[in-house]
């Protein structure tokens, strides 16, 4: 009998205390490193993803330098050929 | 009481566990997140960074490109115009001199254009200064540079321009012809333009016009765009008084009564647009 009461009083602890540890430890939740973890990869994400923002801008920025410069290049070439024109006549002029 | 105790602890439990589950699933915090959550949603940011860091390798690799396209750019520039420099048989520095200087031509000339036509008339010695100044950079090869083109091209346009503006204000002639009247020749555009001034050249031509009212076919009179030294061009709001105080004195307004009798009928009276001749000038 007293075999009984102590197996059952064994068995109510057992459960209330698995319980007790199935409601506030067994549902695994990410520890502090975890989380560190976590907060450093979002914000090396965020970080590259401004940077890449910022170097699209930049690559743009320098897209629209480039085709000024070739214009510019070409007005070159343009007044180049115009200033032989006016030499070869200058010649006969003077 | 095992019973009562059992119960009570089971309520507790199950409230407990009902609400932790709740929070897990409604919350963003990190530290309520079940593990698998956790491990997706790390994924997630990991993936986002090597996508942006992958990203950032090809925007880098075009950047270092384009600069590089750039610098060529400019150094094909740099050629072409030392090209020129050498065709003109100059260098930058002389290039940009010789443009200073065909600028400085511009800039005077374009104060010059901005006066009346009687002062460009008047001022046609500075006309002739300009025109020699433009002539001399003509002769230069740096004039046929792409810029000091332009800007010698401009020059040239305001000169004529100057000339052109010029030519109404030079003392002009005009035969008159039947069915004409001061009036009438006045209004012409290119006399004066404005029928008023019939006072001008009645007053300018007192010698041939006894009466403003009649004159005659083959008549030459003398068409003046601006006031010759012994001459005052009445304006509107003048008297003999004002204009004699300008030159001396009001009371000598006699002395230009007595000048312009012949066309002064009273003394009171002047007009605008008549030429007074100022005795004693």
């Amino acid at each position: 009998m007293v075999g009984v009461k102590l197996l059952r009083r064994w068995l109510v602890s057992g459960a209330v205390i698995g319980s007790l540890f199935f409601a506030f430890g067994c549902t695994s939740h990410p520890n502090d490193n975890q989380i560190r973890q976590m907060e450093e990869t979002r914000s090396a994400a965020l970080s590259a993803e401004q940077r890449l923002d910022d170097l699209t801008k930049q690559r743009q920025q320098l897209e629209s330098e480039l085709a000024q410069k070739q214009k510019e290049l070409q007005q070159c070439e343009t007044n180049k050929a115009d200033v032989q024109k006016r030499l070869d006549n200058w010649g006969t002029e003077q | 009481m095992n019973r009562k105790l059992i119960i009570l602890m089971s309520s507790v439990l199950m409230l407990t566990f009902s609400v932790g589950v709740f929070a897990q699933q409604y919350s963003y915090d990190y530290k309520n997140m079940k593990m698998d959550e956790y491990w997706a949603e790390l994924s997630k940011w990991q993936k986002r960074e090597a996508d942006a860091q992958a990203a950032i390798a090809e925007q880098e690799a075009k950047i270092a490109q384009l600069k590089q396209q750039i610098a060529d750019a400019d150094q094909q520039e740099q050629n072409c115009w030392n090209d020129i420099y050498t065709m003109l048989e100059t260098d930058k520095a002389g290039y940009d001199d010789f443009l200073q200087n065909a600028k400085n031509l511009e800039s005077d000339l374009s104060s010059f254009v901005a006066m009346s036509p009687e002062e460009i008339y008047n001022r046609r010695n500075e006309l002739e200064q300009y025109k020699n100044r433009l002539a001399e950079l003509r002769k230069d090869k740096r004039s046929l540079g792409p810029d000091p083109y332009q800007v010698l091209q401009r020059v040239e346009n305001m000169i004529a321009d100057a000339e052109q503006k010029a030519t109404p204000a030079a003392a002009g002639r005009y035969e008159v012809q039947r069915g004409d009247y001061l009036w009438k020749i006045a209004k012409m555009p290119d006399i004066y333009g404005d029928p008023y001034a019939w006072m001008r050249i009645y007053t300018s031509n007192r010698d041939q016009i006894k009466n403003p009212d009649l004159i005659y076919p083959q008549q030459i009179f003398r068409i003046p765009r601006v006031a010759g030294p012994n001459e005052y061009w009445v304006e509107r709001g003048d008297n003999l008084a004002e204009i004699a105080k300008r030159y001396g004195s009001p009371f000598t307004w006699q002395k230009i009564y007595e000048a312009n009798k012949d066309v002064i009928s009273d003394a009171n009276l002047i007009y605008p647009n008549m030429v007074l001749v100022l005795p004693g000038q």
